[in-house]
């Protein structure tokens, strides 16, 4: 992937507010790099819309600054942009043919006649709707309006693109297919894109790295997978993916010994970046939860087994560890023997344990 | 529906009567429901324009010698003409003050644009007889308009009331209402987002309107010009109050044929032209737009 360190889209402490009181946007500061597919992740209301709108030049930001390739963006017009954007309801043209939608930006851009039928033809072949040409939208399935709309806003080769849920209006298959095809779009034109979505395995499939959105600030940037293992806030740990929560104490750092209230103490490394005393608690997946007993390295505990929940290809396990409940999510055939009532030996990595501030 | 009348009926045994009248009700239920409008609108719409028909061409003799008067008369096709005219000018006028305002009003919505709103259907409510009055009285010789072409040094001032003047202006307030809510009604479906698109794609806000947001306000545009333009072909109380005299539009000169010259057979011609110039128009919509979205 073609991807140099040096930044990009440059978002220095950017601020959004409609009434001069409380902040849409609040103080979002970011850098991405050329080439790099960025999410924007968050519930709705956090702020994600408003900063890709920002961007897009939709939205006047009330303070900070937004600049791209060098050239400071928060004043220019956003005709004048130069930026793709796909919306979630497709926002394509009623009134024209497929060709006349693609086409589109480029007769805006006075493009001579020939090339815009030659780059319109290439853009449909790239989204593979080169028979949907002389079609107007309503005539097309949604999942195919969405490629017409990614092909229009590509075809006149944008400096950023710029993805605002552009699957929510499909259903899951479809879905997943089009995940598939704008990574394919995106590795091969190797275009910035920021992509916005509430979906977390989304954002996780897609992205090079992960905002998380909360409340107008941005809360975590990183890799997905480290977002997923080591997330700085209980939202985020929440937000993305499942968690159970323990309440603990640093007993000892040195040894790594966290006493968790009404569980005892365990082992954890972790406990090593906290002071001596401090109220900590525990962040363990369910996923991280495995039945059987515990070797080198990891916890046991036993798990007095209140009901089990089949999905088909996993199960999620509800016990109680000491007074506190425990989810574990487990692979159907992990859980196959595992019955209500019963009390079972549950394990789960120590390097898989993660320690949050009490409150945070 | 059905499984639950036939489980019902073993049920209600001996009332057979109600069965049967259900029955009736299902099957001739909507021409029942409908009857009383077509009944009504035959009675006194069908059956007079129908009689009216018949006197254009029999009144006084059973010839077609009345239309052939309307055509070889300088006077009835000026008034013909003059009537396309005044009704091309009020709708044209019309559309140039109703859309920018619609096209806010259904682009913002802020107390402004609910507030126009309001008024405009506010000035729907109230009799456009009251409004052609006051018309009377703000353009009369002793009127503000007057008085303030005297203050600019207009002297004497130009006559406004009674002049063709005058019934445009009453005319475009009183069929103003009618293009703002057909506008509006287009306008304020079309997706926002679509002007952003067309603005993220490069087009100025001129060019987004003129490719994007026009194009698309234009059922609304014909909608509207349409209303207004037949309703201005058969208007008579306001060109007849506000207007010249000697510039009669064509509801005017068919009160004029009945009232001072009891011509009944040359007025009966020319409501019948107005009617087939309606009709022609209504089938022109049609097959551009389909009548079923005259009313939006």
């Amino acid at each position: 992937m073609p991807m140099s360190s040096e930044a990009y889209l440059v978002l220095g402490n950017l601020y959004k507010s409609y009434d001069g009181e409380q902040n849409a946007v609040a103080d979002v500061s970011l850098s991405v790099a050329k080439g790099e597919f960025v999410s924007f992740l968050g519930p709705s209301g956090s702020g994600k819309t408003t900063t890709l709108m920002m961007i897009a030049g939709f939205e006047q930001p009330s303070a900070g600054s937004i600049h791209l390739n060098g050239r400071r963006l928060d004043h220019i017009a956003s005709y004048r942009r130069n930026i793709g954007i796909v919306f979630q309801n497709y926002a394509l043209f009623p009134h024209m043919t497929i060709r006349r939608n693609i086409g589109f930006p480029l007769r805006m851009r006075k493009a001579p006649a020939g090339e815009i039928d030659r780059r319109v033809g290439r853009a449909l072949e790239m989204v593979g709707l080169s028979a949907y040409g002389e079609r107007r939208p309503r005539e097309l399935s949604g999942g195919q309006q969405q490629r017409v709309a990614l092909a229009r806003a590509l075809v006149f080769e944008p400096d950023i693109l710029l993805l605002d849920e552009p699957l929510g209006a499909l259903d899951k298959n479809l879905r997943e297919h089009m995940q598939v095809e704008i990574k394919r779009i995106h590795r091969e034109l190797g275009i910035t894109t920021i992509y916005v979505t509430h979906d977390q395995s989304e954002a996780m499939t897609l992205s090079d790295r992960l905002v998380v959105f909360n409340q107008g600030r941005i809360e975590q940037v990183g890799d997905p997978l480290a977002v997923y293992r080591r997330p700085h806030s209980v939202f985020v740990a929440e937000f993305i993916g499942d968690c159970n929560r323990l309440n603990g104490k640093v007993r000892d750092r040195a040894s790594g010994i966290v006493e968790l209230e009404g569980c005892g103490p365990i082992r954890i490394p972790e406990a090593a970046g906290w002071s001596h005393g401090e109220d900590v608690q525990l962040v363990l997946r369910p996923e991280f939860v495995r039945p059987g007993k515990g070797g080198k390295d990891e916890l046991s505990f036993s798990l007095a087994v209140e009901g089990v929940v089949h999905y088909g290809d996993t199960a999620v396990v509800i016990g109680r560890w000491g007074d506190k409940q425990i989810r574990m999510r487990a692979l159907s055939y992990d859980a196959a023997g595992i019955e209500e009532g019963s009390t079972i030996a549950a394990r789960a990595e120590t390097a898989n344990l993660w320690l949050l501030p009490q409150g945070g | 529906m059905n499984t639950a009348r036939e489980i019902a009926r073993p049920a209600d045994g001996g009332s057979g009567k109600a069965a049967t009248a259900g029955r009736l009700l299902e099957r001739y239920g909507t021409p029942l429901l409908i009857a009383p409008a077509v009944l009504f609108i035959c009675l006194v719409f069908m059956v007079p324009l129908g009689r009216m028909a018949w006197l254009s061409v029999s009144d006084p003799t059973l010839s077609f010698d009345n239309y052939a008067a309307l055509f070889s008369s300088r006077l009835y096709v000026r008034s013909l003409l003059r009537t396309f005219g005044i009704s091309l000018v009020v709708t044209l006028t019309c559309i140039v003050l109703a859309y920018p305002l619609a096209y806010y009003a259904a682009t913002r919505s802020n107390w402004w644009s609910r507030g126009l709103l309001v008024v405009a259907a506010l000035s729907f409510w109230i009799s456009f007889i009251v409004r052609t009055y006051a018309w009377l009285v703000i353009l009369g010789n002793k009127g503000p308009v007057v008085g303030m072409l005297q203050t600019l040094g207009f002297e004497p001032a130009p006559r406004v009331l009674f002049t063709t003047t005058a019934s445009v202006i009453g005319l475009v307030h009183i069929l103003l209402p009618y293009m703002i809510l057909a506008l509006y009604s287009v306008l304020v479906k079309i997706d926002g987002n679509l002007d952003k698109a067309a603005l993220s794609l490069g087009a100025t806000p001129v060019r987004s309107f003129r490719h994007v947001t026009f194009p698309l306000s234009l059922p609304g545009l014909v909608n509207g010009s349409v209303l207004v333009f037949v309703i201005c072909l058969g208007f008579y109380v306001t060109p007849t109050l506000l207007g010249s005299p000697r510039d009669l539009m064509v509801a005017g000169l068919i009160a004029t044929e009945v009232q001072e010259l009891m011509a009944w057979g040359l007025a009966s011609a020319l409501a019948m032209l107005l009617v087939a110039t309606t009709l022609t128009l209504m089938l022109i919509y049609d097959r551009l737009v389909g009548l079923d979205r005259l009313w939006g």
